[in-house]
């Protein structure tokens, strides 16, 4: 039986960001193309829980990162056995999908209201 | 004054005809030019001058001295009476007023002549006349004032800072003046005396002047020109430091300047203008360098001030410096004393109008010189002393000398004054201070009248020439006394005040020369000037006044001057004739107490003898305090004036005696050889002068071109100047101009490359720059189209772009240590 360790989750990841993506580069409706934005998004989601339930160590993330006082297995027993702060950013994501769909259909539909089409395609009204 | 003479009636006829002076004045003699004054009867208005009889000119000459007597005699006995108010002029010199209203008065005239002048009745002279006359009263009454206190040693000084510099001494305290010129004013006798000599030839030379200028179209500017001079002679004579002195004395060379071209339209005016001032400037020079020195050394400004500093040793360890001071400050009297190297101009300068001759030319403004050393005695060494001596007895005998030959009866005159400058500066120098300034004054009279009686005389007979005149005797019996009495004066004849003064000169200089033979050339000088001013001077008597007339035609036309012309002649005249022996002049003027020692040293005495010494050190103590407290009058002195008379007397009086005696005899053996020649020669014809000449060819050329020296100035001075001035001319028109113009070359060629360059390169780099990004966002506009999905794409290759580079990059080592990691097992 296979274990689910962490390869499994980050395939899955990107599958759904590859689905995402390829939805968002090929569908015309502007709705449709907010679905792709949503699996990105929930992508990131999966690999942001994936790597909280798997990387127990508090992450050095460079030079310029939070010093913390302990580290190695002191840390472990200080801060306890899981890192949840990868849980927390998932969950500020699907705060912040819920936002950006709420925006991103009140833009689609003023897009509808001032071409009568939710085509993506044809806003170019941005164009160099 | 002169039309109420008019009502009397005399027709203009009497002096020769209108209609022949007129035509005279129409420029029938080139030569004379401006000299011609025909006075018409129909010319204006303004002047109807008649001429004189002796009783007019005798009434003015009575008026004259009366009124002059009464102001003397006011400031003599020091108070009077206006009706029961008592005026007490025993103040007279506690205030600067009086002189400096003597000063000031010529000045406003000057500058109501000038901007008014033309329009006043009798276009302003009496404004002119009046401002001097009133100065003269002034003069009088501070003269008589002299003569009341009779203090060989009396002087005032007022005086105000004029240039301060403050600076600070001590920090936190107020700036104090560490340097300071001081301005002011000087009253002791020589000072009164000069403004007596200044205010009386200036007076009359004003009163002659509206006779003689009469019919000048300039007549008010003359006049205006006039004061201007009076004022700066004044000032020349009052002030009480060397830096005024310095100002004044280039004011009257301005105003001579501007009296000797006053007839510009003739080209030999302008020359002889142009030639006065610039003699003078080479004199000026070395006396502002010498001014300068002495200001260096003694950091004082006034005369009191260089005195104490010279005799508290501020030259001490310099002696050679303050003799060589005292040559620079002579070169200024050099100059301006008409003496040897630069006595070219004063000849000259007998271009200017007569009156001017007499006032600048001979009386005032060429003595200048003789006062600067008078006033300046104190700092000279006995070495510069025996300098000023040569000079001045070079001049005296080399002058007489070339008078000799001079046909004109103005340049004559000058070269008479040339010499007599020369004995001033003579006696001077052989130490005789009171003889040479006395000669200074007895001077300015009797050779003022002999300008001004030459002045009626060229009047009369509108030429200069002494060939074309003779037998005026007859015709001008007025003009002919006063020049008569005058030639005594100058000759040396006993009873009169020029043999007093020259006398005097010979006799110190002798005394001088038996105790310092370098001074034995000069006395001989001086004796042969004296003969030899004998005999020129009675030349031009006998030529003019003598004999038979050479021209029967200008014989004719002679006639006696009008009264204002005439009186002065015989004020003048008759001053010729005041003998002063042992009299006021010698108990006033004497040298300041530190020159009474350089006098002794260069005599050879022993200063520290007892006889001369000890009489004077009272004196010279109180005389120290006197001048010490600025502006305010010694109350010592106020109180006393009676107790006040302290005559001079001469320290060497004694051994001076027999010197004085001998020079005496002398000087009249010398004076009647002279006229006796004179008159073997031109009156009674037994000696032949131009057989003489013929004789002497030589020299009779050489007296003629006086000596070449001005050719010799022209030739070896000017030319090789001018020639100087041509080679640096060119020097800088072909070198200093080509070096300037190449590099000009070169700058204008850099900036050419500088301008390619700006152009080409760092334009071509903005420009290129701009192309660039405009082309460069012209195409990259391209991307910008607007569909979101595009961008998506387009970020998309990029995120996997740098995704694929960075893992290419982060594991480049593991790409390329493969082969390596698989070769060296092999190993």
């Amino acid at each position: 039986m296979p274990v689910a360790n962490l390869e499994w989750f980050l395939l899955i990841g990107a599958f759904l960001f590859a689905t995402g993506v390829f939805t968002i580069l090929t569908r015309k409706n502007a709705v449709s193309v907010l679905m792709g934005v949503e699996l990105v998004l929930n992508s990131a989601n999966i690999n942001l829980v994936a790597f909280s339930r798997f990387v127990k160590a508090p992450p050095t993330l460079g030079p310029t990162s939070i010093e913390f006082p302990l580290q190695g297995e002191a840390a472990h027993h200080v801060y306890g056995a899981a890192w949840i702060g990868g849980n927390v950013f998932a969950a500020f994501v699907i705060i912040l999908a819920a936002a950006e769909a709420a925006v991103a259909l009140a833009i689609i539909l003023g897009i509808y209201r001032n071409l009568g089409d939710v085509d993506v395609d044809e806003v170019t009204a941005m164009k160099g | 004054m002169s039309h109420g003479h008019d009502d009397h009636g005399h027709p203009p006829a009497p002096h020769g005809g209108s209609g022949g002076h007129a035509a005279h004045g129409a420029g029938g003699h080139g030569a004379s030019g401006h000299d011609d004054h025909g006075h018409g009867g129909g010319h204006g208005g303004a002047t109807h001058f008649q001429p004189a009889g002796w009783s007019i000119g005798l009434v003015v000459f009575c008026a004259a001295i009366a009124l002059g007597g009464f102001f003397f005699n006011l400031g003599r006995t020091g108070h009077f009476l206006i009706g029961s108010t008592a005026i007490d002029l025993n103040n007279l010199f506690d205030t600067p007023w009086p002189a400096l209203t003597v000063l000031c008065l010529p000045l406003l005239a000057a500058f109501v002549q000038i901007f008014f002048g033309r329009k006043l009745p009798r276009r302003g002279d009496w404004v002119s006349t009046g401002a001097v006359a009133v100065g003269l009263a002034i003069s009088l009454l501070m003269f008589g004032r002299m003569i009341g206190i009779y203090d060989w040693q009396f002087s005032r000084t007022f005086q105000i800072d004029w240039v301060m510099l403050f600076s600070r001494v001590n920090p936190g305290e107020a700036d104090v003046p560490t340097f300071r010129i001081p301005m002011g004013i000087l009253v002791d006798n020589v000072t009164v005396i000069m403004l007596v000599v200044v205010t009386l030839v200036s007076t009359l030379v004003h009163i002659f002047s509206m006779g003689y200028m009469a019919d000048d179209p300039r007549y008010s500017r003359f006049f205006a020109y006039l004061s201007i001079f009076t004022f700066s002679m004044l000032g020349l004579i009052l002030c009480n430091n060397i830096f005024a002195l310095y100002m004044f004395w280039e004011l009257v060379g301005l105003s001579s300047y501007l009296l000797i071209g006053f007839w510009f339209e003739k080209k030999s005016a302008g020359d002889a203008q142009k030639k006065a001032f610039l003699a003078n400037r080479v004199g000026d020079i070395g006396m502002f360098l010498g001014i300068l020195t002495f200001f260096f050394f003694t950091g004082e400004a006034t005369y009191q001030g260089i005195f104490d500093s010279v005799a508290g040793g501020s030259f001490t360890g310099h002696i050679g410096l303050l003799t060589a001071a005292g040559c620079l400050l002579f070169c200024g009297a050099i100059g301006k004393s008409a003496q040897f190297p630069l006595h070219v101009w004063l000849p000259d300068a007998m271009e200017g109008p007569t009156p001017v001759s007499a006032l600048i030319h001979a009386a005032t403004m060429v003595a200048a010189g003789v006062y600067l050393v008078t006033r300046m005695f104190p700092v000279f060494t006995p070495d510069a002393l025996i300098v000023i001596a040569w000079f001045g007895g070079f001049t005296a005998i080399f002058a007489a000398t070339i008078a000799l030959c001079a046909n004109d009866i103005k340049k004559v005159l000058a070269y008479s004054t040339v010499s007599q400058l020369g004995y001033m500066i003579m006696g001077l120098g052989a130490a005789a201070y009171t003889n040479g300034f006395f000669h200074l004054w007895t001077h300015a009279f009797f050779k003022a009248c002999l300008f001004l009686g030459s002045g009626s005389v060229i009047h009369a007979v509108h030429t200069q020439d002494m060939r074309e005149m003779g037998g005026l005797r007859k015709k001008m019996p007025i003009t002919f006394w006063a020049m008569f009495v005058s030639t005594w004066a100058i000759a040396g004849i006993p009873g009169t005040s020029g043999f007093t003064s020259k006398d005097g000169i010979l006799g110190d200089l002798l005394f001088a020369a038996h105790h310092n033979a370098a001074l034995w050339p000069v006395v001989i000088f001086g004796f042969l000037g004296a003969g030899l001013t004998a005999f020129y001077m009675f030349r031009l008597i006998f030529m003019t006044f003598f004999g038979k007339p050479a021209v029967q035609e200008k014989f004719d036309h002679a006639h006696e001057s009008p009264w204002v012309m005439a009186a002065p002649l015989i004020v003048l005249g008759a001053l010729a004739l005041t003998s002063d022996k042992g009299g006021w002049f010698q108990d006033l003027v004497g040298p300041p107490p530190s020159a009474a020692k350089q006098a002794l040293k260069l005599a050879g005495v022993k200063v520290h003898e007892p006889a001369a010494h000890g009489a004077h050190a009272g004196e010279e103590h109180g005389s120290h305090e006197a001048i010490a407290p600025a502006g305010k009058p010694d109350p010592a002195k106020a109180e006393a004036p009676a107790a006040g008379r302290r005559p001079y007397k001469d320290p060497l009086e004694h051994e001076k005696h027999s010197s004085h005696n001998w020079a005496m005899v002398l000087s009249i053996l010398v004076a009647t050889a002279g006229i006796s020649l004179s008159y073997l020669t031109y009156q009674a014809h037994v000696i032949s002068a131009p057989r003489i000449a013929a004789r002497l060819p030589w020299a009779h050329r050489v007296l003629l071109n006086k000596y070449y020296i001005d050719e010799f100035i022209q030739d070896y001075l000017v030319v090789p100047c001018l020639s100087l001035a041509h080679s640096c001319a060119r020097f800088d028109l072909k070198v200093v101009d080509f070096f300037v113009n190449a590099w000009g070359h070169v700058v204008v060629m850099w900036a050419r490359v500088s301008n390619a360059f700006d152009q080409k390169v760092v334009d071509g780099a903005v420009n290129g720059t701009a192309d660039v990004v405009q082309s460069a966002g012209a195409s990259l506009s391209r991307f910008q189209t607007g569909r979101i999905k595009t961008y998506l794409a387009w970020s998309l290759a990029g995120a996997l772009l740098l995704v694929g580079g960075f893992h290419l990059v982060s594991n480049w080592k593991h790409f390329r240590s493969r082969p390596t990691a698989a070769v060296e097992p092999g190993k």
